[in-house]
């Protein structure tokens, strides 16, 4: 019997110290106020001094064909949504592509086709809960992670 | 209901977005471009038009992104658009302090010019009385009328002296001691700037000249002894004033190598400038004995005066011991009352003792040695009272005997 409530003693710890270590808060406000306009470097580096962080872009312009040699000092443009999502695309490719950082890299989320011969003067602007994209004649459309608000 | 507002409002937006569409990053670039074109040009402004119409700028600006200062405060961080503004004003206050700062130097260019020419103008005409000095004193025949025209003359070349004295002191106050430049913060470029202002200028050239002019002045001429009172306060003043001014310039010239050769030439004429007054002034002392015929040994110097002095009267007291001399009471009056109080301690010495040029002590020893020439006179006048006393009473005794005899 002393055995049983040492144990569940046990257990309650076990269950208060869990619940201590696996709180949320919110909410969480992640949206920039502008996008950000990078230059990608000779290994596919993308370097945001304001928001301190780098990651390699290689990857998206390998989804749009575009190989390694071909991507350096074209201009990346991303922004973040309120949720903490990125949206990022560059001059010719087909789709924005949506991102959510995860440890040590960037997740895919979506991939927005928005046009099909390639973006001509793409730029992200921050209209929360939305984002809006703009290309060629000042024509916008409103996004979410998901896709293009209809 | 909340909901349908939101619906609203996100139409409305996705509505007027798709007419007006534009880049935030654009629009924040176009902003920052601006700024960073107006800070450039506020760094080079050259008039206070342009300085004003920046202003407006600035001004147009802060309205038309007045829309857009909540982007404006995201993306200028660590800035924001109030304080963008800010350091746009400051920008445009320091333009504005440089812009009057160089109107001022432009105004002292001008005056420190025009006080280049009024130098050069008066060395010019300090010559020409020099010469016309020289003239009088071997053509002129007339006594009186030379006299008139020299003390014309005299006065106008100290007038001149005056005038030089007063634009080379300016001269310094605007080439070297502008209130602007704090001398112990002074940077390299400062110093070389004021360094070549001296030089442009000629300053140190143009000190030179007026002490030589001084120095030449003081042996030329024959002065009252107001004059050289006058003169001898100008000396020490400038003397005083070389001191700092001389430190200051070697330290502000110190960033050329070249020895300051002008600034040792400078100090010996500063020196030789005061031993020359104080020369012309013990010599105008010694003409006092001497125009009353009294030859006194010739004195440069305080302790050489009272020499000279004490040596006379101690010659005169030795003679009347060893005769054949006696006293004389108008040799001494001549000394004592007409030359030494009426005009050596009226006139002279509390200048004398003002300047430094005697001491109380001094002068104390020359009193001492005039008491002890007094008490020889006393003495010998002494010995004559007794004498006639005596011849007296022996006259006295010889004229009682007649008399005795006679009545016998």
């Amino acid at each position: 019997m002393r055995y049983i409530s040492n144990a569940l003693a046990a257990l309650l710890l076990g269950i208060i110290a869990a619940a201590c270590s696996t709180f949320r808060m919110e909410p969480a406000d992640y949206s920039w106020p502008v996008e950000s306009v990078l230059i990608v470097d000779e290994e596919g580096v993308i370097t945001d001094t304001r928001y301190s962080f780098d990651v390699n872009v290689s990857a998206m312009f390998q989804q749009e064909e575009i190989p390694l040699p071909e991507i350096s000092g074209r201009e990346v443009r991303v922004i973040r949504d309120q949720k903490g999502y990125y949206f990022m695309t560059s001059q010719g490719l087909r789709n924005v592509y949506v991102f959510l950082a995860e440890e040590g890299g960037m997740n895919l989320v979506s991939k927005i086709l928005v046009n099909s011969e390639g973006v001509n003067g793409p730029a992200f602007n921050q209209r929360s809960p939305y984002i809006e994209f703009i290309q060629g004649d000042n024509q916008s459309t409103f996004l979410t992670k998901d896709g293009i608000r209809q | 209901m909340n909901r349908l507002i939101k619906l609203l409002i996100v139409t409305v937006l996705l509505a007027s977005s798709t007419l007006t569409a534009q880049s935030d990053y654009k629009k924040v670039q176009t902003f920052k471009q601006k700024v960073e074109y107006y800070t450039k040009a506020l760094e080079s402004v050259r008039s206070a038009d342009e300085l004003s119409s920046i202003n407006d700028s600035i001004v147009a600006l802060r309205n038309k992104f007045s829309a857009d200062k909540k982007l404006l405060d995201g993306a200028l961080y660590p800035e924001n658009y109030n304080t963008t503004f800010d350091n746009l004003i400051a920008d445009l206050q320091n333009a504005e302090e440089k812009l009057n700062l160089k109107t001022q130097v432009v105004t002292l260019q001008t005056q420190v010019s025009k006080l280049k020419r009024d130098l050069d103008e008066l060395s010019k005409s300090y010559y020409e009385n020099l010469q016309e000095l020289t003239k009088i004193k071997g053509e002129l025949a007339d006594e009186r009328s030379k006299n008139e025209a020299w003390t014309s003359r005299i006065s106008s070349m100290r007038s001149n002296i005056n005038k030089r004295d007063d634009i080379i002191k300016k001269l310094i106050d605007s080439l070297v001691l502008k209130p602007h430049y704090n001398l112990e913060s002074m940077t390299l470029n400062e110093k070389k700037k004021v360094t070549y202002n001296i030089k442009q200028y000629n300053l140190l050239n143009n000190i030179k000249q007026l002490l030589q002019d001084n120095i030449q002045f003081i042996n030329a001429a024959i002065f009252k002894p107001e004059d050289l009172h006058k003169i001898k306060n100008e000396q020490i003043d400038f003397k005083e004033r070389w001191k700092l001014l001389g430190t200051t310039i070697a330290n502000v010239m110190s960033v050329e190598s070249s020895p300051q050769q002008n600034l040792y030439e400078i100090n010996d004429l500063v020196n030789e400038w005061s031993a020359s007054v104080d020369k012309k002034i013990w010599a105008e002392i010694k003409s006092l004995f001497n125009n009353r015929g009294i030859e006194v040994d010739t004195f440069y110097t305080g302790e050489q005066f009272v020499n000279s002095l004490t040596g006379y009267i101690d010659s005169k007291i030795n003679s009347y011991d060893e005769g054949p001399l006696e006293f004389s009471a108008d040799e001494y009056s001549v000394f004592v009352d007409s030359v030494w109080y009426a005009e050596i301690n009226l006139n002279w010495m509390p200048f004398l003792l003002e300047k430094e040029l005697l001491t109380e002590e001094q002068k104390i020893m020359v009193e001492e040695k005039i008491t002890e020439w007094s008490q020889v006179g006393e003495s010998d006048a002494n010995t004559l009272r007794i004498v006639l006393i005596f011849v007296a009473i022996i006259l006295l005794l010889v004229i009682i005997a007649l008399f005795v005899k006679k009545r016998s």
